[in-house]
C-alpha cells in the first residue's frame, strides 16, 4: 500500500503544480491527463504505478506547441505502449491523442500551402515548394511506422520541414510595425470630403466608433 | 478592402478611413470614383492630423476598439499588390476585431 500511495501522491503533487501548457495553445496531449491519474488511482501493481506516474511527470510539462507535444508525445508513448498498449483505460484515449497528433501536422502543411505562389517573393517560393515536398515525403512514414513513439517523431520531422520552410519565407513576421505614437490616438476632428461617401461633409473623429477596429490610411491624393 | 470585409461579414466591426494630407485637396475628386465610398479626411494646417499622429507617407495605423494604436503597416515597406501584403494587413484587421 505504502508503495502504492507514494506514486499517487506524487502524481497529485505534480498535477497540482504543473504548469498550464504556453499561453494561447490547448496542448493535444492534454485529454490524457484524467484517465492515466484514474489508471493510477487504481494500479495494484507497482510497476505499473512507476510507468504511470512517469507518464504524469510527462504529461506535466510545460508544453507551449504542436512541436513540444510531439516531442513529449514520443516519450510519453514509449512508457505507456510498453505496459498498457491494450489497456481499456488508457488505450482509447492514447488513440484519440495519437490521431490529433497526426492530424495537427497535416493542418500546418496546409496552411503552408495556401501561401504557394502568395509570399511575395522567389525565395519564399522555393522554400514552400521544397517545405511541402519534403514533409510529403516524411509524413507518410509515420504511418508506416510500428510503434507510435516512431509515428510521432516522423510526423515531428515532417513538421519541422514546414516550419523550415515558414522562416525562410518570412511566412511568421509580425506584419505590423511599432505605432508612432503609444496608447490612446490623439483626437482630432476632419471633414469627409468623399463626394461618394455617405458622410460627405460630417466631421470624423477617431473617437467616434467606440468598439470598432479603425485603419487609418496616410496618403497624399494627386 | 472595405467592401471586401464586409462582403464577408456585413457585422464586421472593422472600418477604414482615409486621411488625405494637408496640401493635396485637389487630388480627391481624382481618388474619388462611384465604387469608392470610402471616408476621405482632409486634413488641414489648423487640425494638423499627421502632425498629431506623427505619421509617414502611406502609414495604415490600427487602432483597436478602445482607440489605442496596435501598429502600423506602411504600404510603401508592404505592396498591397502581393497577396501576401495584402492578406497580412487584412488578416491584422480581423484578428484585431476578433473576426
Amino acid at each position: 500500500m505504502k508503495r502504492i500511495l507514494a506514486p499517487i501522491a506524487l502524481a497529485a503533487a505534480l498535477l497540482a503544480a504543473a504548469p498550464a501548457p504556453g499561453a494561447g495553445y490547448a496542448s493535444l496531449l492534454q485529454p490524457l491527463v484524467t484517465p492515466v491519474t484514474d489508471r493510477l488511482a487504481s494500479a495494484s501493481d507497482p510497476r505499473e504505478a512507476r510507468d504511470l506516474g512517469r507518464a504524469l511527470t510527462i504529461l506535466a510539462r510545460l508544453r507551449d506547441g504542436l512541436p513540444s507535444d510531439l516531442r513529449h508525445g514520443r516519450r510519453l508513448a514509449r512508457v505507456l505502449d510498453r505496459r498498457f498498449a491494450q489497456d481499456a483505460m488508457i488505450d482509447p484515449a492514447l488513440a484519440a491523442c495519437w490521431a490529433d497528433l497526426r492530424e495537427a501536422p497535416l493542418v500546418e502543411r496546409a496552411e503552408l500551402a495556401a501561401w504557394a505562389g502568395r509570399s511575395g517573393s522567389d525565395r519564399g517560393e522555393l522554400a514552400i515548394a521544397r517545405g511541402l515536398a519534403r514533409f510529403d515525403l516524411i509524413f507518410p512514414r509515420g504511418d508506416a511506422m510500428p510503434t507510435r513513439a516512431r509515428a510521432a517523431g516522423a510526423w515531428l520531422r515532417a513538421l519541422r520541414a514546414v516550419e523550415r520552410a515558414r522562416r525562410i519565407a518570412d511566412l511568421d513576421a509580425p506584419p505590423l510595425a511599432p505605432p508612432p505614437f503609444a496608447g490612446l490616438a490623439p483626437d482630432f476632428s476632419l471633414d469627409d470630403a468623399n463626394p461618394n461617401s455617405p458622410g460627405l461633409g460630417e466631421p470624423v473623429s477617431p473617437r467616434d466608433l467606440p468598439g470598432t477596429v479603425t485603419a487609418w490610411y496616410f496618403t497624399r491624393l494627386t | 478592402m472595405q467592401e471586401e470585409i464586409l462582403a464577408a461579414n456585413p457585422a464586421s466591426r472593422i472600418r477604414i478611413r482615409a486621411v488625405n494630407d494637408f496640401g493635396h485637396e485637389s487630388g480627391v475628386a481624382g481618388a474619388a470614383g462611384a465604387d469608392r465610398t470610402l471616408p476621405i479626411l482632409q486634413d488641414t494646417a489648423e487640425v494638423g492630423a499627421w502632425g498629431l499622429w506623427g505619421v509617414a507617407y502611406r502609414d495604415v495605423v490600427i487602432l483597436d476598439g478602445d482607440g489605442n494604436a496596435l501598429g502600423v503597416f506602411n504600404l510603401t515597406t508592404h505592396n498591397l499588390a502581393f497577396l501576401g501584403d495584402y492578406e497580412s494587413l487584412l488578416a491584422s484587421l480581423r484578428v484585431a476585431a476578433g473576426e
